[in-house]
C-alpha cells in the first residue's frame, strides 16, 4: 500500500505542474503578450537611436515644460543648443525650480556637470550624444530634450 | 441596515493599511531613472484588500497610503506625489475590473495588468510635468521590472488566499461586514 | 515560438537601420564648407574634405602654402605647371569670363584686395578703425591704374603640358569661383558613391542640393528679408548659388560699400542687393550670381534663358531685401 501511495504521489507531480499552468494559462499569456511588446519597443528604440548615433543633435532645455530661456552676455538666444556647432568646451548656468544647475557643453555631446538637487541622478547621466535619451532634474523641474538635426531646412544669404 | 465595521475588520484593516505604507516606504528608496518612479510592490497588499473588502474599502486604503507614504518621504505635492497617485489610482482600477469581470485571471494575471498600468500612469505624469514625450525613454525598463514585480505579488497574493488559515480570519471578516 | 515573433518584429527594423547620417566640414575658402549625407559607410568624408583643402590651398591668393599654386602664379610670368584641380579651375573661369561678358572677372585680384583692406581691414591688423571718407578716396584713386592693368592682364592655358601662364601684371583672384566649383567636384564624388540624399553648403552662397532626409525637397530660406518667412523656397536636386551685399558690408557717409566689386567700374557698389540662383552647374552659378547682382534685370533674364538657370533679382530697401525680379521656375517653387 505504501508504495502505492508513493506511486500515486510521484504521479501527482507531473499533474499538479500541469495543473498550474492551466490555471494561470491566460495570467501567462497576458505576461508574455506585455513582455514581448515592451522588449520590441525597447530594442526597436535601441536600433533606432544606434542608427542616429553620429548625427548632429539638437538639445532643448525645458524648465516645467517650457523652452527655457537662455541667453549669453551679447543677447544672443543660446538655447536650443546646435551640439553639431560646438567646437570647444563651454559651461553654462541656469536657475532651476531650486537650485542652480551647470550644464556643460561638447561637440553633439551636453551633460549636467554640477547641480545643488538632492538625488543627483541628472549629474549621474554624465554625457549625452544620443537622440531621446533625455537628462532630467525633476528637483528643479528641468528636462534637457535631445533631438537629431534635421537638415532639411537651409538658411542661405 | 446599517453596516457595523466589526473590531476583527477594523484590526485587519490597520494592518493592510500599514503593510501597504511599509512597502511603499521601502519601495521609495529603490531609484529608477527619475524620482518618483517605484515598482509597485504596495499593489499586493491592495488586491488581497480587493478581495477582503471590496471596491470602496480598499481604494479607501489605496489612497491613504499614497498620502501618508508621500508625507512621510516628503514628496507631498510634488511630482513623485502624483506620479504614485496616479500609478495607484489607475493599477486599482485596472485590477478591480480584471478581479470583478475578467476571472479567467487569477490573481497573477490582474496583478501583473495592475503592474503594467502602475507603470504607465507613472510615465505618463512624468511627461506632463516634465513637457516631454521623450520621459517614455524610461518606459520599457520600468515596464519590464514592474511586470516581474506584479508577477511575483501576484503569487503571493495568490498564496495567501489559498492558504487555509489566513482565509478564515477574511472569511469571518467578510461575513461579519455581510451581517 | 516567442523568439520567431520577436525576430519578427525586429527583422523591418534592422532592415530599415542600414543607413545612417554622416557629416564633414573644413574650414576653407576664408569661409567654411560642410556637407550631410545618408549612406550606409561614412566613405566620403576623407575624400571630400582633402578635394577641399586641396582647391584651397591651390587657389588662395592672399596665402602661400607653397608649389604651384594661384599665388605663386600671380608673382611669376613664366609658365607654371599645375595639378588638375587648378588647372580646371582657371579654365573654367576663363570660360565664365567670356559668358558673363567680363562681368565675372578674375583679373581683378588687386583691386579686390585693395578694396577687402581699405573696408574691412587686413586679417592681421587688430586695431582697424573702419574706413573713413578720406580712406575711401584714396582707394578710389588707384582704381583708374588698377583697371588699366586689369585689362592688360590675361591667362594662357596649354592643355597638353597642364600650364596656366600669366601675362601682365594684375592679379588673378578666382574667389568668386572656389566655392561653387567645390560643390560640383562634391557632387561629382556622391555621384560616384550613388548617394542621393545629401546637401553641401559652401559657405552658406554655394548650396548644392540632393533629395533631403526623407527622400523630399529642402526649405530653402534666404535671409536678410523683412518677414522671417518671405523667401521661401521649396527645392531639391538642384544647385545654388547666393550673392548679398549683406554679409559684409560697410556704410560710410550715407552710402554702402559692400565686398562685391563691380568689375567694370573697380567699385564695390551695387544696385542691387542679393541674386540667388538656382540651376544644375554650381560653379556657373557662383559666376552668374555676382554678375546678375552687378548687371541688372534685363541682362540676368538674357543669361537666364541662354545658360538654363534660374534666378531671383533683389534690391535694398531700409536695411532689407525686396524682389524686383524673378524667373517663372523660381516663383513656382515659393511656399
Amino acid at each position: 500500500m505504501e508504495k502505492e501511495e508513493q506511486f500515486s504521489k510521484t504521479s501527482q507531480k507531473p499533474e499538479k505542474k500541469k495543473n498550474f499552468v492551466l490555471k494561470h494559462l491566460w495570467d501567462f499569456l497576458l505576461l508574455g503578450v506585455l513582455l514581448v511588446g515592451t522588449a520590441s519597443i525597447y530594442v526597436g528604440r535601441t536600433l533606432i537611436n544606434n542608427k542616429n548615433a553620429n548625427q548632429d543633435v539638437i538639445a532643448t532645455v525645458l524648465y516645467e515644460g517650457n523652452v527655457m530661456e537662455i541667453i549669453d552676455e551679447d543677447g544672443k538666444k543660446l538655447n536650443p543648443f546646435d551640439l553639431g556647432k560646438v567646437t570647444d568646451y563651454k559651461e553654462i548656468e541656469i536657475q532651476g525650480r531650486h537650485t542652480t544647475l551647470t550644464i556643460g557643453l561638447k561637440h553633439n555631446s551636453i551633460a549636467v556637470v554640477k547641480s545643488g538637487c538632492p538625488g543627483q541622478e541628472c549629474v549621474h547621466e554624465k554625457w549625452v550624444s544620443k537622440a531621446n535619451h533625455p537628462i532630467v532634474c525633476a528637483h528643479n523641474g528641468i528636462y534637457i530634450e535631445i533631438k537629431t538635426d534635421n537638415w532639411s531646412d537651409v538658411i542661405i544669404g | 441596515m446599517k453596516k457595523k465595521i466589526t473590531i476583527k475588520q477594523l484590526t485587519l484593516l490597520a494592518m493592510l493599511l500599514s503593510l501597504a505604507l511599509v512597502l511603499s516606504i521601502a519601495e521609495s528608496f529603490i531609484p529608477f531613472g527619475i524620482p518618483g518612479l517605484k515598482l509597485g510592490l504596495a499593489n499586493m497588499v491592495i488586491l488581497l484588500a480587493i478581495h477582503y473588502f471590496g471596491f470602496w474599502i480598499a481604494l479607501g486604503i489605496d489612497v491613504l497610503r499614497v498620502i501618508i507614504s508621500s508625507i512621510a518621504v516628503g514628496t507631498f505635492f510634488a511630482m513623485g506625489f502624483w506620479m504614485s497617485f496616479a500609478g495607484a489610482t489607475l493599477s486599482f482600477f485596472t485590477m478591480y475590473i480584471f478581479y470583478r469581470w475578467f476571472k479567467i485571471f487569477t490573481p497573477v494575471g490582474t496583478s501583473v495588468a495592475g503592474a503594467y498600468t502602475h507603470a504607465l500612469a507613472q510615465i505618463l505624469v512624468g511627461v506632463f510635468y516634465l513637457g516631454s514625450w521623450g520621459v517614455f525613454y524610461y518606459f520599457p525598463v520600468m515596464a519590464i521590472a514592474s511586470l516581474i514585480t506584479g508577477t511575483f505579488n501576484g503569487f503571493i497574493v495568490e498564496m495567501i488566499l489559498r492558504n487555509k488559515y489566513l482565509a478564515t480570519a477574511a472569511g469571518v471578516a467578510r461575513k461579519e461586514s455581510a451581517s | 515560438m516567442k523568439k520567431r515573433l520577436s525576430l519578427l518584429l525586429i527583422a523591418p527594423l534592422l532592415l530599415a537601420c542600414s543607413e545612417s547620417t554622416f557629416s564633414c566640414s573644413a574650414l576653407v575658402f576664408h569661409s567654411f564648407f560642410s556637407c550631410k549625407y545618408v549612406s550606409s559607410r561614412g566613405e566620403c568624408n576623407k575624400e571630400m574634405i582633402d578635394m577641399v583643402n586641396r582647391i584651397d590651398a591651390l587657389a588662395d591668393p592672399y596665402t602661400n602654402y607653397g608649389g604651384n599654386t594661384l599665388y605663386y602664379i600671380n608673382s611669376t610670368n613664366e609658365p607654371v605647371e599645375v595639378e588638375p584641380h587648378l588647372f580646371n579651375l582657371m579654365k573654367t573661369a576663363l570660360d565664365l569670363y567670356e559668358k558673363t561678358e567680363h562681368n565675372f572677372n578674375p583679373y581683378i585680384g588687386k583691386i579686390t584686395s585693395l578694396w577687402k583692406n581699405t573696408l574691412f581691414g587686413d586679417d592681421e591688423d587688430m586695431l582697424f578703425d573702419g574706413p573713413t571718407v578720406s580712406s575711401i578716396e584714396e582707394a578710389k584713386s588707384f582704381i583708374p591704374a588698377l583697371l588699366e592693368e586689369a585689362r592688360s592682364t590675361r591667362v594662357v592655358l596649354d592643355e597638353s603640358k597642364s600650364t596656366i601662364q600669366r601675362i601682365g601684371s594684375g592679379h588673378i583672384d578666382l574667389g568668386g569661383l572656389t566655392k561653387g566649383y567645390s560643390v560640383e567636384e562634391t557632387e561629382r564624388i556622391l555621384e560616384k558613391y550613388k548617394i542621393e540624399k545629401y546637401l553641401i553648403n559652401g559657405g552658406q552662397s554655394s548650396l548644392g542640393l540632393g533629395k533631403s532626409q526623407d527622400g523630399g525637397n529642402f526649405k530653402v530660406n534666404l535671409m536678410y528679408s523683412k518677414e522671417e518667412n518671405e523667401n521661401l523656397f521649396s527645392l531639391s536636386k538642384i544647385d545654388t548659388s547666393t550673392s548679398a551685399i549683406y554679409e559684409q558690408s560697410v556704410t560710410v557717409d550715407g552710402i554702402t560699400y559692400s565686398h562685391i566689386i563691380n568689375p567694370n567700374t573697380g567699385m564695390p557698389l551695387s544696385d542691387y542687393s542679393m541674386a540667388f540662383l538656382s540651376g544644375e552647374d554650381s560653379a556657373l552659378l557662383d559666376a552668374f550670381s555676382t554678375s546678375c547682382m552687378i548687371a541688372g534685370p534685363e541682362k540676368s533674364e538674357e543669361w537666364s534663358k541662354k545658360y538654363n538657370f534660374s534666378y531671383s533679382l533683389y534690391e535694398d530697401v531700409g536695411g532689407f531685401t525686396k524682389l524686383v525680379k524673378e524667373s517663372e521656375s523660381l516663383t513656382k517653387a515659393r511656399i
